[in-house]
């Protein structure tokens, strides 16, 4: 798992907790999947604490008129406590009383709420709201809250917001933060042709946090979604494959970068191996230490087959090395 | 506390001691920070509601 989902991990257990995320720097030793179950079970915990209270608070709001309660739970309850009460509502109350509210403060519940306690009501928001709210996020780069969201908003809806959006690396960094690699991809599918390769056209002048989530992205995805992003790429400027290479060395991202590349079509394959910065020994090592990493030798045998010897010497000398150490190895 | 302890328990083994202790430390200090602003909006909210309705309200509440 990438270092991207490691960093949506933290800044939600960093709301959760009520810290910044640099707080949580002693947590290092947590890898994504136990800082997600460290998250549910605190979650889980102060939610329990409070339910006892929060139910009867939920109670005393069917007392109220909903214009009134919409107006309390602004002002004096505020987001957090909003967020844990919405899940005790029925659902026709709880949107009603959403829909009173600011889209400003929705924004801000939305970034305490756990959508798998508020699901019914999210999807139910109007579409022009969701588009109104996901802008105030966007304007807070509220990323890790807006990829929480695509699980609970039909696919019109999460396609309206995209539609909303003009820039397409705000679009990327969004899609870095979902957790899902199935939904990920139908966000992917949702995105017209053009769109894909202006986004990849727009990480070539990017600084690298773009290139770390575009990486991040492309790791979460099938091989199918994989080799169309990545014929996308090749298809574009040689410079954009190299700005890759050179993004995945810097980074040590390798093996996502890897991924792509092993998943693109032969032609595409071709140009990614004629880039002139692949004949530096430092990438060749870190090539060959991804398909250590991934354990894809034989499609990375197969790959540099492609490539002429006199193009990529230093590259085709390393894989030839490497796989006849292998066969040796498997031979004893 | 040793409720979180045992659930978080297999999660954080990874965690030495210290780190583990300043991370319950955290989920401490939140647990009662949510009581306090819960039982400090209750208390506000029933001065925002209409007379009429507070003493039903109080009642629910507490």
């Amino acid at each position: 798992m990438s270092s991207v989902a490691r960093r949506g991990e933290l800044v939600k257990l960093s709301r959760l907790l009520g810290r910044p995320p640099e707080a949580l720097g002693f947590l290092t030793a947590l890898d994504v999947a136990q800082l997600r179950a460290v998250r549910d079970a605190i979650s889980a915990r102060l939610f329990d604490d409070a339910r006892p209270v929060l139910q009867r608070v939920a109670t005393g709001a069917k007392l109220l008129p909903n214009g009134l309660t919409a107006r309390v739970g602004e002002t004096v309850f505020g987001s957090t406590l909003c967020a844990q009460i919405a899940g005790l509502l029925s659902a026709p109350h709880a949107l009603d009383l959403a829909l009173r509210m600011s889209n400003g403060f929705l924004a801000e519940v939305s970034a305490m709420i756990d959508p798998r306690r508020a699901g019914a009501v999210i999807s139910q928001i109007p579409t022009d709201r969701v588009v109104a709210v996901a802008h105030i996020m966007l304007e807070r780069r509220d990323y890790v809250t807006l990829a929480r969201f695509v699980d609970f908003l039909s696919t019109a809806t999460i396609a309206a917001v995209i539609d909303s959006i003009s820039d397409e690396l705000e679009l990327l960094r969004i899609g870095a933060y979902v957790e899902s690699p199935a939904k990920l991809g139908e966000l992917v599918g949702l995105l017209a042709a053009d769109r894909v390769r202006a986004m990849i056209s727009a990480l070539r002048g990017a600084d690298g946090i773009h290139w770390m989530e575009a990486l991040a992205i492309a790791e979460q995805l099938d091989d199918g979604w994989r080799r169309t992003l990545g014929d996308h790429a090749a298809a574009l400027d040689p410079a954009v494959l190299c700005a890759l290479a050179e993004a995945a060395h810097r980074f040590e991202v390798w093996p996502a970068a890897l991924l792509l590349v092993l998943a693109m079509s032969e032609p595409a394959q071709r140009r990614f191996l004629e880039l002139p910065i692949l004949d530096r020994p430092e990438l060749v090592r870190a090539l060959i230490a991804a398909a250590d990493t991934l354990d894809r030798w034989p499609e990375m045998i197969e790959l540099v087959a492609r490539v002429p010897e006199a193009r990529q010497p230093a590259l085709v000398a390393a894989v030839r090395q490497r796989a006849v150490r292998s066969s040796r190895a498997s031979e004893a | 506390m040793t409720e979180l302890d045992t659930e978080l328990g297999a999660h954080i083994e990874a965690l030495s001691e210290g780190e583990q202790a300043a991370l319950l430390e955290l989920v401490c200090e939140m647990r009662a920070r949510r009581a306090a602003e819960l039982q400090a909006a209750i208390t506000n909210a029933l001065e925002q509601v209409p007379r009429v309705v507070r003493g039903a309200l109080r009642r629910v509440l507490f």
